[in-house]
């Protein structure tokens, strides 16, 4: 029988029917605050015992590990989250507290749990209390566990992938919302402005925080969300990709939490000032004469003056004014507009520079419907380092991409076409992963995950090399499709 | 509450321990005094902090009990496992707040501080009510407090409404290779190399450590910079490129707060660096006469009125004045507002504990009286002792015929440290017709009446000598005004003449019933001044009364000689 199915029996227990990974859940909580106030031989501290015992074997009949583990502030019991019930959802957010305030992700029970005593149980919950009491519990804690007493027990300390296909998708289909709150944030408050209405920024910070919050537990979902291009809504999706981007490369940069947002909402709102260019000037297949370049030249003031419309406090406003304005200004202080400055332009305003620099030009525009392929952008950035870009902080851009940008079409030796689904590393030469596509009449299906670093170590004729990158849009991809399907 | 209670509580219909219940009825009574009482009250108020003590004592009690206390938040109420707390009067108010802003779930870990419950308290009512266009809500000031006991779990009711985008309908322009003609391509693009290539260019993208430690300075930084820095230079540009009214209106709008926001945290040195390129840009729409010069003539008011520099105040209170860079800045910033503002700056100066600050305060008003004393002269009739000194001693400062004129007026004042202050301002400049000063020997006060008798017996003006006995015969003689008659003679003597000789004989030698009110009084001042005279005639009338054969003019005269010699 497998453990799904052991979960899905019905138990019963104090005359309602509960699953059993929520019996095990609330006898796990119900046995730390039993040792919380009373000795080891009180009766309840036993029944809570017996009952964690009893359960958690039943999981281990199945399994050979059973694992408990947050993430996201959600609670996972064998890879399958668990749904905050009335009656479970004490349980399960007391665990998640608990887990939380030790720092560590969860914990692995395996087989020899199966014949533990009340006695260790009892203990394994004392430790958990007791190390909740020292500055460190997580390093505390898990010397303590690494005694032969506990071998039944071990600590997870980081978020796991294997096992975790369910995760993974829930985490897609929420880049996937996340990414469509954040096109409607910025257009709604684009288009409030543009006919004079108040707009507040509610909504564009409820998603930005969502974000920035994601990017913590799992970046590389977020970067591929950034290859999402729509020819007819460019600004729109534009601004979500660069606000996204700005997210993941100030967390590379070890930026907090609410520093992020900030980061994320300049991003988001950096080209509000788009809306005041006539679409004729947009949408000209042409180059621009110099009038029509003067109105685009006014685009980054034009944020500014519509963000100073914005109905926002003025410490927030003070936090996001500067780098929408200074995002057509190069490193060198050339560009526009002219502001005859002297200091050098704010750490954010070079994030959203490179960061906006990079999305247009791996975008389709009228006046340049195949863009460069985005390895080759950043190569062509690289071209500007120290003059157009900030040196150090295009280094951290470049990294954060890796070997091979998200997004990037592959052609391989095998004649095979690839979809680069992760970067790689340059660091730690580490080769991207790559999806196959697979042609076929109505288009490219996606087929076969290839973590290029495992093909290297094959026979040398039979290892998948890259021989030339290509722009999605040169096949009609939308990247984010594939990763969502995959 | 005993755990033994616990074990043997009496359960409820749906399971849960009635004693339980109780305990998070009264959590839950306790929040909901928390938020109205520090709604009605000031932070500080004791009402405030023993509402927010109150709760936390509950929530102790329950999580030591029960543990971390976990509540479900649905329309009508809080929920606490299967039982509803809407029992409790005013805690749908508080639930329906939370609920309308997506939170399905809260939980307070055991071990909620005070500190956090009171923000999580101040963030309840601060969201009472929510617009279409408020810049947040509970839920997003909860994500920027980033409490560390106090967790929340919101589900999707903000964005039920939101469309989730169907990807497959955009557009992937440059869709086939074979028609990929673009139309405006860079000549560069053919040629640029990918990343990929460049991989053994590795001082392009390698990190070194010198990096890395400069980059977190950078973050280190940013994280703690002023912003208030970027509004004042962003604002600058676009009051450069101006459009329109409303635009205008607005940007100065926000410079206005952020002045306020920054005096009041003394970041001095960006308040003189935009208000220097504000005057640059002001003057240059004054040349070139802007219809926008109005609207920063009413700023430079605005920020030189009371509601902004009252920001100030706090601040200079607090400091030592001992970093000498930031006082010139404040300086520098002060003689940029507009005189009005003395009258707000003058005011602050009583509180002002520094006395550095106090004299860069002071040197800011003396700048901006030369400009136009009218302020500084109002502060000078100011009801408040301290403020209308302080105001004369930036006049005593002042050269001109206004600020003496306003000193005169202030040595009106009824209150005779302000008359002291104005006096003696006057008599260290000099003063311009002494008989304006002539009545202070009479005032009230007897350090002004000492003071300017000092003033007057150094003086050697040739009218005193009969003014001061014009104002001995007119003087309205009470017996405690005896020191001062006697003073008055004594001034004769120091600063009179022969002239005064008959005077001082009618005085001395006059017979009862000739004498006035004091007559001993006047008999022994005219002895001193007689004495003080040490000229040959004042001696011989001495002599003779010394010789007297009434023994109050003997004694007179005695007394007179001891003084003198003691002197």
């Amino acid at each position: 029988m497998r453990s799904d199915e052991v979960r899905d029996r019905e138990v019963t227990w104090t005359g309602t029917k509960e699953r059993l990974d929520e019996i095990f859940v609330g006898s796990f909580v119900r046995l730390i605050q039993m040792a919380r106030i009373h000795k080891p031989s009180n009766q309840l501290v036993y029944n809570a015992a017996d009952e964690f015992i009893r359960t958690g074997e039943r999981f281990l009949e199945e399994d050979s590990v059973l694992v408990i583990e947050a993430r996201h502030s959600r609670l996972f019991l064998q890879g399958e989250r668990m749904l905050f019930k009335r009656r479970s959802a004490v349980s399960i957010f007391s665990l998640l507290g608990y887990i939380s305030r030790l720092g560590i992700y969860g914990f692995e029970f395996n087989t020899l749990f199966r014949g533990i005593s009340r006695r260790q149980a009892y203990q394994f919950v004392c430790e958990i209390l007791e190390a909740l009491r020292h500055e460190y519990p997580q390093k505390w804690l898990n010397q303590r566990l690494e005694s032969e007493e506990f071998q039944w027990v071990s600590i997870i300390f980081s978020l796991r992938q294997s096992g975790s296909n369910v995760a993974t998708t829930e985490k897609v289909d929420l880049v996937h919302q996340l990414y469509s709150y954040s096109y409607n944030a910025v257009q709604e408050v684009s288009e409030k402005l543009q006919q004079g209405q108040s707009a507040g920024i509610r909504k564009p910070l409820r998603v930005v925080q969502d974000i920035a919050d994601l990017v913590f537990v799992d970046k590389s979902i977020l970067m591929g969300s950034m290859t999402i291009r729509d020819y007819d809504s460019y600004t729109f999706t534009h601004s979500v990709n660069v606000a996204i981007q700005c997210i993941c490369m100030g967390h590379e940069l070890g930026l907090s939490k609410q520093s992020l947002v900030r980061l994320g909402i300049c991003g988001l709102f950096h080209d509000l000032g788009k809306v005041d260019i006539p679409l004729e000037i947009i949408n000209k297949p042409a180059s621009l004469n110099k009038q029509e370049f003067q109105k685009v030249k006014y685009h980054s003031l034009n944020s500014v003056r519509r963000l100073i419309k914005l109905e926002v406090s003025p410490d927030l406003l003070a936090g996001i004014i500067l780098p929408p304005m200074e995002h057509h200004l190069r490193y060198d202080l050339q560009g526009y507009p002219e502001v005859g400055w002297t200091r050098r332009l704010s750490f954010f305003g070079r994030i959203i520079q490179i960061c906006d620099v990079y999305d247009a030009l791996t975008s389709s525009r009228i006046y340049r419907t195949t863009p460069l392929s985005p390895d080759r952008v950043i190569g062509k950035m690289l071209e500007g380092s120290g003059t157009v870009f900030d040196p150090l902080l295009l280094k951290w851009f470049v990294n954060m991409h890796g070997v091979m940008p998200v997004g990037t079409v592959v052609g391989l030796n095998t004649g095979e076409l690839g979809l680069i689904s992760h970067g790689g590393d340059l660091r730690e030469k580490r080769l991207p992963h790559l999806l196959l596509l697979e042609r076929t009449e109505q288009g490219f299906q996606k087929g076969e995950t290839i973590d290029l670093n495992q093909v290297k170590s094959q026979e040398a004729h039979m290892a998948r090399k890259i021989r030339s990158t290509h722009h999605p849009s040169e096949f009609g991809i939308q990247p984010f499709l594939y990763f969502m399907e995959s | 509450m005993q755990s033994s209670t616990l074990a043997q509580g009496n359960n409820t219909s749906e399971g849960t321990d009635k004693v339980e219940i109780k305990a998070v009825e009264n959590v839950i009574s306790k929040l909901v005094l928390a938020v109205k009482k520090t709604n009605m009250y000031p932070e500080n108020h004791s009402v405030s902090r023993e509402a927010i003590e109150e709760l936390s004592r509950s929530l102790e009690d329950f999580t030591e009990h029960f543990g971390d206390l976990v509540l479900e938040v649905i329309e009508e109420g809080f929920q606490y496992k299967d039982y509803s707390l809407s029992a409790v009067v005013g805690s749908e108010d508080i639930a329906y707040r939370c609920y309308r802003d997506g939170v399905e779930w809260l939980t307070f870990v055991q071990g909620t501080g005070r500190d956090e419950l009171k923000v999580f308290v101040d963030i309840l009512n601060a969201h009472q009510i929510i617009g279409d266009e408020d810049e947040g809500d509970i839920v997003t000031s909860l994500w920027e407090a980033g409490l560390t006991h106090v967790h929340y779990y919101t589900g999707n009711a903000v964005w039920r409404d939101e469309p989730v985008l169907d990807l497959t309908r955009f557009r992937v322009i440059g869709a086939s290779k074979e028609d990929g003609s673009s139309s405006r391509p860079a000549e560069s693009d053919s040629e640029a190399r990918s990343v990929l290539e460049r991989r053994g260019e590795r001082h392009l993208w390698e990190l070194t450590r010198e990096e890395m430690e400069t980059t977190r300075r950078m973050v280190r930084e940013e994280e703690n910079r002023d912003f208030t820095e970027d509004i004042f230079d962003v604002l600058l540009v676009i009051l450069e490129q101006q459009r329109d009214e409303e635009e205008v209106k607005n940007a100065l709008d926000i410079i206005r707060e952020s002045m306020e926001k920054t005096l009041s945290r003394g970041y001095f040195r960006n308040t003189c660096r935009f208000l220097s390129h504000f005057h640059r840009i002001r003057l240059k729409y004054v040349e070139e006469g802007q219809w926008t010069l109005p609207y920063l003539d009413d700023f430079l008011v605005a920020i030189s009125g009371s509601r902004v520099l009252a920001s100030l105040q706090h601040y200079l209170c607090r400091i030592q004045g001992n970093d000498p860079e930031q006082l010139e800045y404040l300086r520098k910033t002060l003689v940029q507002l507009l005189p009005e503002s003395i009258e707000t700056l003058g005011a602050m100066l009583p509180s002002i504990p520094s006395r550095a600050v106090g004299d860069v305060l002071r040197n800011a008003l003396l700048n901006l009286a030369e400009r136009d004393i009218r302020p500084l002269a109002r502060l000078a009739r100011s009801s408040d002792p301290g403020t209308a000194k302080q105001a004369i001693a930036v006049l005593s400062r002042m050269s001109d015929e206004h600020a003496t004129q306003s000193l005169l007026e202030a040595t009106r004042s009824e209150d005779a440290s302000v008359r002291r202050a104005a006096v003696k301002a006057l008599t260290r400049r000099g003063v311009p017709d002494y008989h304006q000063f002539l009545p202070f020997l009479a005032d009230p006060d007897a350090e002004i009446r000492s003071y300017v008798f000092h003033f007057f017996s150094h003086s050697q003006h040739p009218d005193m000598e009969k003014n001061i006995v014009e104002h001995i015969r007119q003087y309205d003689f009470k017996q405690r005004d005896a020191h001062f008659l006697l003073s008055l003679y004594r001034l004769l003597g120091c600063c009179g003449s022969q002239r005064s000789k008959d005077f001082l004989r009618e005085r001395l030698f006059a017979e009862p019933a000739r004498m006035w009110g004091g007559r001993a009084v006047h008999r022994q001042g005219a002895a001193i001044a007689l004495a003080l005279l040490k000229n040959g005639e004042a001696e011989e009338l001495l002599r003779k009364a010394s010789s007297s054969l009434w023994p109050s003019l003997r004694s007179a005269a005695r007394k007179a000689r001891q003084q003198d010699h003691a002197k």
